[in-house]
């Protein structure tokens, strides 16, 4: 008898420690990645506090590169360390995505990264105006409007405006079916015009939200990172160059080949670039970023 | 001598006499049927040199085609070059050579002899009449071989004159020279300096078949600045009662740089004449152009501005804007200053741009657009990047553009309109650096040189966000059927009330679906109370009550129950069917209402069985379907 308990406890013995070390294992993981985020932020940090911008910049991209989701202030730091250096592609860049709604910046993160992003777009154009670039700039008019639409609270707002015409109109009707009374009749008339006005914000809502956000999915916005980068009327770098773009311009991802990309600047001008050289800010590919390999003040590929 | 002798002399004389006759005549035919080929002496190792001379009469300018031809016997080894004579000296142009070379293999006596043949095909156009002896050799193991004949060449007509002429005054030719000649055309014989001035090459033919002309030599424009135009396509003109074509080859706008007596040098262009539109053989043809001389005059003194510049003449105006007249201090503008018009647009000088108070310019940048009609024309633009240092209301002043109209003969000045800026106050702009205009500013000196940037945030840990695992394009996919299921749900329920309006059951199948409902409760409340007794004779009765009302039809109801049994017999149910109905129908009242002490649960079953099957049975059961 005792015989037999003993293989069972062993049994259990061994798999409650299986557990716990994989349990283990589990809390301990994520503290351990935290660690190394938070080490590397804070060599950059102490980069920064000793004027070392490059360095800072180094720091942080491996921050970022060890991070496993989104952080504003990181995003904010390497921007503005790349704005000290000089690097406005990657400012623009960064800063942006410091002021996306995913990464949940703070006000603080906020108001200096929409401060420096003026600052560096400001540069941008006036280095675009000396060396003959295109600037894309970001979208306007419509723009704002468009990238409210695509917001998910506006998707889920017309879903739900939606089915509860529906639930409305159900209602209605099976009151009606029931045969109600002269008051329940009057009722179902303001009821029927509420499920009207419901069902049409469901579809102006829907079909804004819906259009706005297959657009963002068919024509990711990107940012360009190289100081000047040749535009090219054909994937390839020995087609001919038909113009160039300014580091730091934001344009819109419009076709892909394997390596190049086929951009589309906000005032309509199209032609390719290496995929190399753009910087993504939303979309599957937002997070493949190359980091700084080289000087920022290198030659316009 | 005797008569005899005489005769025999006579007679044997004679032949002798034929056979030199015979062979004069065949040297004479042989001569007469290669006359212009020299035929090939034999040389050492066995090279042999021919030259041929297309026709040896021809007029100035006209081609003709010179072949020479160098056979060598012989394995392997070079063929040696022709040497040709001075042409240059002769006057005679030299195209070519196009060389062909072929090669024959033979085997007599049981040896193999190879025989390679090189031609140089050339071109000579004689440039001045005369006769040119045109002797060929070549040189094998520094010995020469010449071909055994010389060919000579006569050259007719006149050689075009060096010395350069005026301009035509009339626009056309008076008189024919030839059936293929240049014309050269000048809108004006004496411009003045700088003045735009159209030089075209016109060539006139009526040769009646195709041509191919290539400028072999344009025209030396020495002291003038030039732009090409474009060429106009080919007219007819007719002259002394000839009809030419006449193709313009070659146009262009001169800019004389300075004045007094100006040369425009002699243009050649080659014509190749095509003999045959199935055999495309060319004969070349070269024709001259006279050279020209044009009388430049200088700018008037009078009334020319200071510091003009002499490229500054034609028909110009000016026009200056900005991209935004509203800006923020230290926010770089664009201004533009554009010149326009017919003249030098590429060489004009804008003169010196003006102050601008308060604001700070950089250098332009200069795109120029010209056009190319019948003149030289187009736009110069000036883009200068200017920041406002200063905020307020500041004013870009006009710019003043000063040209020379040849037309009206005088200085005329134009200028832009000045512009206002309104500049609002940033308090994060940089101090004027009072650098007024600068040459090449940074992005950061343009835009502000102290440390504008806001500093990182340093806090011991970055605030983070966990990755999201959502997949954008799915989960819009799944909002996507979320939204299109609305519609959906709508039309489901709208149709599913019309299907059941339409093919959903009647009053009439409700009302019997109610009655078998009820059947079937009775039955199982019956089948319930065998055992106990409570309830269910009571039962048995509703039921066969209810299945004989069913049966009698609308009629039936509220029947008593002798008159709904003769109902039910008027109806057609047969005799012992209804006496079996009323018989239990009396046995259920006696049972309920009388004393049913001695009941058993056996007897009751066998009252439920009955009574189940006469509802059950055919007689009642067809009421009810007709029911």
């Amino acid at each position: 008898m005792s015989g037999d308990r003993r293989p069972l406890a062993s049994r259990r013995l061994g798999l409650g420690l299986g557990l716990g070390l994989g349990l283990g294992l589990l809390c301990l993981c994520p503290s351990a990645r935290a660690d190394v985020v938070d080490d590397a932020f804070a060599r950059g940090n102490a980069a920064v506090a000793a004027g070392q911008w490059d360095e800072a910049a180094t720091q942080y991209e491996q921050a970022e590169a060890l991070l496993p989701g989104r952080s504003a202030l990181l995003s904010y730091n390497l921007g503005t360390a790349y704005a000290q250096l000089g690097d406005y592609g990657r400012a623009t860049f960064h800063l942006r995505r410091a002021l996306q709604s995913d990464a949940r910046p703070s006000a603080d993160v906020i108001d200096a990264a929409q401060r420096n992003l003026g600052i560096v777009q400001r540069r941008a154009e006036v280095a675009a105006t000396q060396a003959g670039a295109r600037l894309g700039q970001p979208d306007t008019g419509w723009g704002p409007v468009l990238a409210a639409a695509r917001g998910r609270a506006v998707g889920w707002l017309a879903l739900a405006l939606g089915w509860l015409a529906l639930a409305l109109w159900s209602t209605a009707r099976w009151r009606q079916r029931r045969g109600g009374s002269e008051p329940e009749r009057g009722g179902a008339s303001v009821v029927g015009s509420l499920v009207v006005v419901l069902l049409a914000l469901y579809g102006i809502l829907g079909a804004v939200h819906g259009l706005s956000v297959r657009a963002e999915q068919n024509t990711p916005p990107a940012i360009v990172l190289d100081a000047q980068v040749a535009v090219r009327d054909a994937p390839g770098a020995h087609r001919k160059q038909i113009f160039t773009v300014q580091g730091g311009s934001q344009v819109r991802i419009v076709d892909q080949t394997r390596d190049w990309c086929q951009i589309r600047l906000s005032d309509g001008l199209e032609g390719w670039v290496p995929e190399i050289a753009l910087g993504q800010l939303s979309g599957v590919g937002a997070r493949r970023v190359r980091g700084r390999t080289r000087a920022p003040d290198a030659p316009a590929s | 001598m005797s008569a005899g002798q005489a005769s025999e002399r006579a007679a044997g004389e004679s032949p002798l006499t034929r056979r030199a006759i015979t062979i004069g005549l065949g040297a004479i035919a042989t001569a007469l049927a290669l006359p212009r080929r020299a035929v090939a002496a034999p040389a050492a190792g066995g090279l042999e040199l021919d030259v041929q001379l297309e026709r040896t009469r021809v007029s100035v300018g006209e081609g003709v085609r010179y072949v020479i031809e160098i056979a060598q016997e012989g394995r392997g080894g070079r063929v040696p070059e022709p040497e040709l004579p001075d042409f240059t000296e002769m006057g005679i142009s030299l195209k070519g050579p196009m060389t062909s070379q072929g090669q024959s293999t033979s085997w007599i006596n049981g040896q193999v002899t190879r025989r390679t043949t090189v031609s140089y095909a050339y071109y000579l156009i004689p440039t001045k009449p005369g006769k040119f002896k045109l002797p060929v050799h070549v040189k094998v193991n520094g010995a020469k071989v010449r071909a055994p004949r010389i060919p000579v060449l006569e050259v007719i007509g006149a050689a075009m004159p060096e010395e350069a002429v005026a301009p035509s005054e009339t626009a056309r030719p008076q008189e024919a020279p030839s059936d293929l000649f240049l014309w050269l055309r000048v809108d004006k014989p004496s411009p003045y300096v700088g003045e735009q001035v159209i030089y075209a090459i016109e060539l006139y033919e009526s040769i009646g078949r195709r041509v191919d002309i290539s400028l072999n030599e344009p025209p030396g424009f020495q002291d003038f600045w030039t732009e090409e135009l474009n060429v106009t396509p080919t007219r007819a003109e007719v002259i002394d009662g000839r009809r030419f074509h006449v193709h313009t080859i070659f146009r262009r706008a001169l800019f004389p740089q300075r004045a007094g007596e100006l040369m425009i040098g002699r243009p050649q262009a080659d014509v190749g004449v095509v003999a045959d539109l199935f055999r495309p053989v060319q004969r070349l043809r070269r024709v001259v152009g006279q050279a020209l001389k044009l009388q430049v005059r200088p700018l008037p003194g009078a009334g020319r501005p200071p510091g003009f510049s002499p490229n500054n003449v034609g028909n110009f105006k000016i026009a200056a804007e900005v991209d935004r007249a509203q800006v923020k201090q230290g926010e770089p503008l664009t201004l533009t200053v554009t010149i326009s018009g017919t003249g030098n647009i590429n060489a004009i000088d804008p003169g010196e741009w003006p102050a601008l108070p308060g604001m700070r310019r950089y250098d332009p940048k200069v795109e120029v657009a010209t056009y190319e009609g019948e003149r030289v024309g187009g736009e110069r633009r000036y883009e200068f990047l200017v920041i406002p240092e200063q905020a307020g209301a500041l004013e870009l002043p006009a710019h003043r553009f000063s040209f020379f109209d040849p037309a009206t003969e005088r200085y005329e000045t134009v200028s832009t309109r000045p512009i206002k800026l309104e500049v609002t106050a940033d308090p994060n702009a940089p101090q004027p650096t009072g650098m007024g205009d600068a040459a090449t500013p940074t992005p950061e000196a343009a835009a502000g040189d102290g440390d504008l940037f806001a500093p990182p945030l340093t806090p011991a840990s970055a605030p983070r966000v966990g990755a999201s695992r959502r997949d954008p394009r799915r989960a819009f996919r799944r909002w996507l059927y979320g939204m299109l299921g609305v519609p959906a749900a709508f039309a489901a329920v709208s149709g599913g009330r019309a299907l059941w309006r339409r093919f959903g059951p009647d009053d009439a199948a409700r009302e019997a679906a109610a009655r078998a409902a009820r059947r079937r409760a009775l039955t199982t409340q019956a089948e319930a109370a065998v055992s106990s007794g409570d309830g269910f004779y009571g039962a048995i009765s509703q039921l066969l009550q209810g299945a004989a009302v069913e049966r009698a039809g609308p009629k039936g109801h509220g029947l008593p129950r002798r008159q709904l049994l003769a109902l039910l017999r008027e109806r057609g149910v047969p005799e012992d069917v209804v006496s079996q109905l009323g018989a239990l129908l009396d046995r259920c009242d006696a049972a309920r209402f009388g004393a049913a002490g001695g009941e058993r649960p056996q007897d009751r079953q066998a009252v439920l069985d009955e009574a189940l099957a006469l509802v059950r049975g055919q007689a009642l059961a067809r009421g009810r379907e007709r029911a």
